[in-house]
Order: C-alpha cells, then structure tokens, then sequence
C-alpha cells in the first residue's frame, strides 16, 4: 500500500486549500444558522422596517401613520434625501415615505399623495405601497361632506382573515429544512473546488512524466497502481464529504429528527461521487497545475451560479437552467429543493447525477487510453 | 588582500554551520574553496556578501567593512549563485541585460557587456530563448553571464559546475580562466577535488564550517606525510615477504587491495628505484607498477579521516 | 530615474508573459463577471409576479381575484389541497369562508393575505363598491431603478482592484534574499531595495489598473451595465482598493518564510473571503452581515470600496466617503509600515 500511503500524504500537502475552503464554509454556516431555527406554530404576517416622514400632521395623515405602525415596525429617518437613501441602501429601512404638506387635497384630488422610497432588492417592499394604497383608497371612498370617516375605515382594516398553518404529515419544520437546504446546496460549491484542486495537484506529482517512466520501470503492476491511487481519491473525498455531513450535525444535530435528514445525506454522496468521477475526468485530460486551478475556480463557481446554489433556482433565467441541466449540481439542488416521501420522487435526478457520473467515467477512460496509445 | 574573512561564527539554532572560519584572498587570484557537500561553504559567501547574518567575526572587501549598505563594495561584485536563478519569463538576452543594467546604467557601455557575457558564455544562438527551453548545461551558463556581464572585480561562483554535462563543464572552467585572466579575482567553491587542482592557485579546505588548511596546491600536498604511493601487483608472494616490503626505506604504510598493495611513502625520493632493487632482490614478479602523487582527496583524508568524494 | 524606468519595464515584462498573472487578473475577472451576469440577469428585472393560490371549486371570490394580475389561481377539490400545500405547488389555498390555508409564514403568503384581507375589510367599510376608485395610484415612487443587483459588480470591481495583491507577494520574493534564488543576486547588487520594491509597487499598480479598465470596459461595452456616473470618487477608490491589495500583498509576502504559492492562496482566500462578505457572490450574504455584524461592513475594505462606488455612483452621496477613503489609507499605511519594519532587516538569519 507504499502508493496508497504517499498519495494520501501528498494529499494531505494541500491541507492549506482543504482547510481555507472548509472554514469559509462553516463561517458562512454559522453565521446562517443563527436565524430562527423554531417550529412555526402560526402564521405570522411579514413586518417591515418603515421611516415616515409626516409633513401634513393632519388628522388623515395621522390615520396613514397609526395604521402603518399596526402593521410594521417604525424606525426614525431625516427630511433629506440622502440620508434615507442611505439608511434604504444599508438596509436600516425597507421604505420611508414622505407625506408632503397639502395631503389631504392631494388625496381627494386623487394626485399622487406620498412620496415613498423603497429597497428595490426586496420583493416584499411591494407591501408598503399596497399598505398605503389600500388605506388611500378607504378613507377616499368613505369621503363625504368634505369630511374622511377615519373611525369606520380604522375599524374596517382591524377586520382580519383567519390564517392556518398546515402542519406537514412528514414532520418537516420548514424554517430548519431551509437550513439544511442552504447548507447541503452549498456544500456542492465546495466539493466540486476541493476535490478538483486537491485530487487533481495530487495526480500532477504522480503522474509528471519522469515519475510516471519510474512507476513504469517499477515491478507494480498498472493495474495494481491506479487501484491504490483511486482508493486514495476515494478516502479523501469520502474523508472530506464527511466533514460536511458531520458538520450538519455537529452545528444542527438536535433538529435532524425535524428535516428528512437522510435524504441530504444520500443526495450529497451521489453528488460527491459525480463529483468525484468528473476529477477524474480532468485529471485525464490535463496534468498542468495552472489549468486545473483555473478549472476548479471557475467550474465550481459558475455551476454555483447558475445551479441555484448561489441564487435560488427560481429566480433564474428559463436560458440559464437549461445551460444548467448540463452539469450534475443541478440535478443536486434540485433534490434538495423537493419534499419528497420517497426517492422515487427524485428518481430521474439521482439517474440524472449517476448518469454524469458515468459519462465524466467513460470519457475519462477514453482519454486516458488515447495517452497511453502515444 | 581584496577580501578578509576573520574569525567568521554562524550558527542555525544548534548547528553551528561556521566556526571560527578564516579567508584571505589577494588581488588577482582564483581561491578555491574546497570541501564536501555541508561543509558551510555557501553559507560562507552569503555571510561575506552580508546576505546573511553572522554571531561573530569581521568582513573586509577592497579594505573596507563589508555591510548590507556598502553599496559601492556592491558595485565591483558579482555573484553566480549555486541554484539557477533568472526571471523566467525574461529571455536569455533580457535577463542578462536586466542583471548588467543593475549595475551598468550606460546604455551603450552596457549593450557591448551584454554582447560581450553572451559571447563569453556561448549563448549567442540562444538569446531569444526562454529560460525553461534551455537544457540543464544551458541554463547554468546563462547564471553565470548574469553574474559577470558588469565586468566586477570580484566574482564569487558558487558551485557552478554541479549536474553539468562534461562539454559545459569545460567551457564553464575555461571560461573562469578567462575571466581571471582578464583582472577578475575569484572565489569558486566546490566539492570537485580535480576543478580545484585544475583550476585554483591557492585552495583553502573546508570541513565543520572550519577551515583545515590552506596554500597553493604543492604546499597543501607537502603538509601531509604521504608523499608518494605506489601500487604494485605481484604474481606471486608470501606474507613474509610482504612483512620485507615494510624495511624499504621510507615506507609508512602497506595498504592489500583486492590483489594489489598499496605502499605509501614519506619522502618523495627513489622510492620506485628502491621498490625495483626489492623486487629483484628477492626473485619476485609483477604484474602492475605504477607511482602516484598525492591528490587533494589524500590530503583531505589525512587531516579529516574521511573521503571528500560524495 | 532611468534605473526605476527601467526595472519598472523588465519586472513588467516579467509579468505578463506570465500565463497566470494573464489569467487571474486579466481573464477570470471577465469570467466572473459573465456568470454574475448570466445568474443574476434574471433577478434584475425581477417583479412581483405568479403566486399560485388554490381556491375550491365553487369559491365566491374567483372573479376578484382573477383581477389580481400576479396571482395565478387553481381550482383543487378538496382532497388535493395538503398535499399540494406540501409539495409547495402553491403558496395558499383560500376556502369558502376566506380563511387561508398556509404551509409557512413568508412574503407570498403575506401577500395573499393582504388582498383577502382587503376583500374582508371592504366588506366590513359598507360603503356602496362604486366609492372604490381602484384606478387610482396615490404613490410617488422616488426610487431610480436599476440598483437591484448592480452591487453585485461594484464588489466585482472592488475585488479585482484588491488583486494588487498578488503582484505584491511576487514583488518581495524577489526582493527578498530568504525567498528566491532571485532575491539573492538582487540584494548585492548596488541597488537599494527600496528602488525595486518602488519599482515593483509600479509596475503592479500599472498593470492591475489596466486589468480593472479591461473590466470596466467589458461591463460597460459589452454587458451594456452603467456603472459610473461619479467618475472622480470612483477612480479614487479604485486607485485606493489597488493600492490596499499592493500593500496587503507585501504583507503577506514578508509575513513568513511559506513558498510562494501558499501565499498566493492565502491572497487569494483572504480577498474571496471578503468579497463573499461584502456580498459579491449573493447579496443576501451582505444583509446578512449588515444585520449580524454591522462592525465587519464598516471594516470590509472590499465592502468599504463596494458601498462606497454604490454610493456614489448611484445615490449621488458623497457623505461619508472621506470616512471610507482614511480607513482604508490607514489599512495601507499600517501594512506598509509592518511590511517596511521587516524589509529594513536586510542581512537574514537563514536562507
């Protein structure tokens, strides 16, 4: 096992890439997992951070702020424009709206009324201006006799529908399923850049020409080599898979009982092994350090990117995911993305990985046998 | 004395790589310095170019202290440092040029030296090569045109000559010759005993970070006792007669190889007479005979008991 | 000065005949900033648009909620409703009393809620239906558009103007007698040192700019995204960023003896890292940090030159920009002074 030995040391040489990509990871994961991890046991209605700025002070614009105050939480702004920019683009604050002055005629001129700046990035700023809409509108239609019957409207809106929360037959508790989600999605980023880089610096020393005419000179038999080469590519990705699946645990351990645990962790070792069969792959067609630094770099974060792993697959582009159904990582965020009861739901993307990993297998073959014919 | 090295002390942690090591080197002369693969020899120069820090001792080049801002001792020096050490992505005529405009900032002045150094080292079909595409012989010549393209008048080379093939080697060494020969004092360390002898008018041997011994080549062989060794075969003897051989005169020692004995002598006069008048004296027969002169290497195994061949 | 022309020119020419300087600083940017855009194309123009709602088959309030263009509405029996809920095939299911069936508590379901709550409390106003005057639009929007994701490449382009760093790890070991056979024959030449780090500090500002303006202009000409309309502050910061990740780059050149590519690795995580943070990759990860450790985001060179250019090319605030520029002119200053401490030393105890 003389081979064996030296290729997990010569692995092991490389401890500084393991090590760096490993602790980005878990700073990330930490610092993700300290959201909310409770079970929901109720709705609750999105709140959101909101200035107001009231120029009228009149009683309807009095009304505008107490009934946006039910409903979000309110922070203080400045009169200047800058200033609430900022606060908008250090996401102090979701919105802040300005009333001008002459609100109460602008309302029942039907003008534009308020003047609101809100965070574009966040889908849930619409609410806002729904929130304010919507009380415009009511005052407006209870107008009469120049006169706003505030009370009436303040009672109408107190009126609220019944919410229920379906609770899962499966035991799932969503807000830590979405946890597991982030995390074994990301775990895909850094397996596919650990184990090209790693494995793949490991096979340039071993099979740099001149070591290579040694091996060839030597009594062991091919055979008999790559079988202990590949057994040292299989402990160390196995070595490094684990760490993530126990670094679930460790960081998130007493919630695996809520989350279809084992279904992360089969999905993530169908992936390592794609992963690991695409190595492979490289590793037959280069042997120049620079290229696979490069190749680990770029793939790993570009089949992030348009994956879903980086930004959520539903907010790509229907272009983006077909170019994305070329690479195993889709297929793998994919599963982790479904509920599923059994695997037969995900059947066709664990095919889909496994038939990756087949592929990246049999052209590695091909071109490892088109070298040796040289 | 151009370079003076006193009482020279450099310690890594435990391992002391110099101990009280001494040099002097006069104008003019090629100073060998000899002695077996970590014997302190680089870490000698590094320490005189003030490269390295020393725990004791005094440096003088050209008669002045030797310290990291004697930029104008700098000046007159050149260095070929054992390990190849060029940009990589620089040509051959652009690193020699880069290298020779550190020191030589007249652009006309310099294009002729770096004419000159590529000439000197036998580079000229190569200037627009890469360093990577040269061969191992290539490359080693190309570390030396970067070290002496500014004509300086001291040249340190440390071990140049090491992994290179026989046809590089000589034209390295001649090229040395060369050099000295056109005003250039220099130091060369090596472990080959034969450069040495070849090459060096004085040779100071080093072994422990110490300085055994020094002085011209004769002078180094005189020190020892062993003057003269003389193999001989014979086609037959008995031990009695080998017993005899001891009463020659001047006879120190009687080495058996294999089938030869070796007989070393102390003085260097009609030993091989004396040997001849022995043989016929008693009936004997040889099948070999031949006399050598000490080597360096019998000077380093006396004072050290070891071999200096690696 | 011709010396410092000179070098200037051979150490540049060293480095750009190098395939992976030409690779990292000048390809991998453009590569970085396709994927940002390919990925994040989708999500600029992003608006609020199918939430699917069930709805039972004889529901009263079809036609209302039909007039809700972003809602997608499916008529279930009975039985389907939990386990689509599941299957988060839609986002709620209303029943014939208005109650609203959810399977968590978020922003599509908030949604939902609103426009039923709506249709309850119109209801309860007992107003005549023709008061409503839904055409109406009372809000002023004041944002300008287009900054949703933009941040994503100004950290792009606060990074690779902190790619200073790797020229700057190079440039000491060939400087440095302990780290490179080169550094050995540098140091005793008649050069100071501080003539071939200045050289090297240069060349590696010159070519890192040219990088970012290949950068800069590849976005603008052909990703077609207007960056710069401040073009005075933004040139400032990324001179500043191309300064820090010089003076960074030294920094770990001369911290330890590590051959150079562990320090090229440790270069490159230490600027992944902050960029990750200053929200390149997903600009969750900064509002994340923003509410976590807001003390990182003031600190982040990277996130101080990402706000910085968001801020003053888009928001037309120059407010605290002056704050941005001294902390990172004191990153630099500081590094440089530790980076100097050890350079001055120029005898080695081992090499």
């Amino acid at each position: 096992m003389t081979v064996y030995k030296y290729f997990i040391k010569v692995a092991l040489k490389n401890k500084g890439v393991i090590l760096s990509y490993t602790i980005l990871f878990f700073i990330l994961s930490v610092i993700n997992g300290s959201t909310n991890t409770q079970r929901e046991t109720n709705f609750t209605e999105s709140k959101l951070d909101i200035g107001i700025i009231d120029n009228s002070n009149s009683q309807l614009s009095r009304g505008l702020v107490n009934y946006l105050e039910k409903n979000n939480n309110i922070i203080s702004t400045k009169s200047d424009e800058k200033y609430i920019k900022e606060q908008i683009f250090l996401q102090i604050a979701d919105g802040v709206i300005v009333i001008p002055e002459n609100f109460e005629d602008k309302v029942i001129n039907k003008e534009k009324a308020v003047e609101i700046y809100k965070d574009d990035r966040k889908i849930e700023t619409y609410q806002i201006q729904n929130q304010i809409n919507k009380f415009i509108l009511f005052a407006n239609a209870t107008y009469e006799d120049g006169k706003f019957k505030l009370w009436n409207v303040n009672d109408a809106l107190d009126e609220k529908v019944d919410v229920n929360l379906v609770i899962s037959d499966n035991n799932i508790n969503q807000r830590i399923n979405n946890w597991f989600k982030t995390y074994f999605n990301f775990t895909s980023y850094i397996i596919l850049a650990i184990y090209i880089s790693v494995i793949g610096f490991v096979m340039i020393e071993f099979t740099d020409e001149e070591i290579e005419k040694r091996r060839k000179i030597s009594s062991i038999k091919f055979l008999k080599f790559n079988q202990q080469m590949y057994l040292g590519q299989l402990t160390i990705a196995g070595f490094q898979t684990l760490v993530f699946i126990l670094g679930s645990i460790i960081l998130k351990g007493k919630y695996i009982g809520e989350v279809d645990f084992f279904k992360y962790v089969f999905n993530t070792i169908v992936f390592s092994f794609s992963a690991l069969c695409f190595v492979f792959l490289v590793n037959n067609i280069t042997s120049n350090r620079f290229v696979i630094s490069g190749i680990s770099t770029v793939l790993s974060l570009g089949t992030s990117f348009i994956s879903g792993v980086l930004v959520p697959q539903e907010i790509l582009g229907e272009k983006v995911l077909t170019i994305a159904k070329f690479f195993p990582t889709y297929y793998f965020v994919k599963i982790n993305e479904t509920n599923i009861k059994s695997f037969l739901d995900v059947k066709y993307e664990l095919f889909m990985q496994i038939l990756f990993a087949m592929a990246f297998l049999l052209v590695g073959l091909y071109f490892s046998k088109a070298k040796q014919k040289q | 004395m151009i370079v003076k090295v006193n009482n020279l002390v450099k310690r890594y942690k435990e391992l002391i790589a110099l101990d009280h090591f001494n040099m002097e080197v006069k104008e003019g002369e090629i100073l060998g310095l000899l002695g077996p693969n970590g014997c302190g020899k680089t870490t000698a120069i590094n320490c005189i170019l003030s490269l390295l820090n020393f725990d004791k001792g005094e440096i003088e080049i050209f008669g002045e202290k030797m310290t990291p801002n004697s930029y104008n001792i700098k000046r007159d020096i050149g260095l070929v440092p054992q390990e190849v050490s060029v940009l990589h992505n620089l040509t051959v005529k652009e690193n020699i040029d880069y290298f020779c405009g550190l020191y030589i900032e007249d652009k006309n002045l310099r294009k002729q030296y770096v004419e000159e150094a590529i000439e000197f080292v036998g580079l000229k079909d190569y200037i627009k090569f890469y360093p990577k595409k040269l061969s191992g012989g290539l490359k080693r010549r190309l570390n030396i045109a970067c070290g002496i393209a500014h004509k300086p008048r001291l040249i340190f080379l440390d071990e140049p000559t090491v992994a290179v093939d026989a046809q590089s080697r000589n034209f390295i060494l001649d090229g040395i010759k060369k050099l000295n020969q056109e005003g250039s004092t220099i130091i060369y360390t090596t472990h080959y005993l034969e450069e040495a002898e070849m090459l060096c008018k004085r040779i100071i041997i080093m072994d422990n970070g110490k300085n055994l011994v020094s002085g011209t080549n004769e002078e180094l062989k005189a020190m020892i006792t062993t003057t003269e060794k003389i193999v001989v075969g014979f086609s037959e003897i008995d031990n009695n007669k080998v017993k005899k051989l001891e009463d020659i005169p001047q006879v120190i020692d009687i080495e058996k190889r294999q089938d030869d004995y070796i007989i070393k002598f102390e003085n260097g006069l009609n030993n091989l007479s004396n040997l001849l008048d022995f043989i016929k004296e008693n009936n004997l027969t040889y099948t070999k005979l031949y006399s050598q002169l000490p080597t360096l290497n019998d000077v380093f195994l006396e004072l050290t008991g070891k071999e200096l061949r690696d | 000065m011709k010396n410092l022309f000179r070098n200037c020119l051979y150490i540049g020419r060293n480095s750009y005949r190098d395939k992976s300087f030409l690779f990292w600083v000048l390809i991998y940017p453009l590569i970085l900033a396709m994927f940002f855009y390919i990925a994040f194309s989708g999500v600029m123009d992003m608006e609020l648009k199918n939430i699917d709602v069930g709805i039972s088959s004889e529901s009263s309030i079809e036609f209302v909620l039909k007039e809700v263009e972003f809602l997608n509405i499916y008529k279930l029996p009975e039985h389907e409703v939990k386990e689509r809920l599941q299957n988060e095939e839609i986002e709620g299911f209303i029943d014939d009393d208005l109650n609203l069936f959810v399977k968590k508590s978020g922003i599509r379901q908030t949604i939902i809620k609103e426009i039923l709550d709506q249709i309850k409390q119109m209801d309860s106003l007992n107003v005549p239906i023709e008061n409503f005057d839904f055409d109406v639009d009372y809000i002023l929007d004041k944002n300008q558009k287009a900054d949703t994701i933009i941040i994503v490449f100004y950290s792009l382009i606060a990074m690779v103007s902190a790619y200073g760093i790797f020229p700057g790890i190079e440039v000491t070991s060939f400087i440095q007698a302990n780290l490179s056979n080169i550094g050995q024959r540098v140091n005793i030449t008649p050069l100071k040192k501080i003539d071939f780090l200045l050289s090297g500090t240069i060349v590696s500002l010159v070519l890192n700019l040219l990088a970012n303006g290949l950068l800069i202009g590849f976005m603008k000409y052909v990703l077609k995204l207007d960056l710069f309309t401040e073009i005075k502050y933004s040139l400032i910061f990324i001179l500043i960023g191309n300064l820090f990740g010089i003076a960074l780059g030294i920094f770990i050149g001369v911290s330890s003896k590590q051959n150079e590519n562990v320090k090229t690795i440790l270069g490159i995580v230490t600027v992944l890292i902050l960029s990750f943070f200053s929200g390149m990759m997903s600009p969750d990860i900064k509002i994340m940090m923003d509410q976590k450790l807001p003390i990182m985001g003031k600190l982040n060179p990277i996130s101080i030159i990402t706000n910085n250019l968001y801020k003053v090319n888009l928001l037309g605030n120059t407010q605290n920009t002056l704050e941005g520029i001294i902390i990172l002119c004191i990153y630099c200053m500081v590094l440089s002074l530790i980076s100097y401490g050890v350079l001055r030393r120029k005898s080695y105890d081992s090499i």
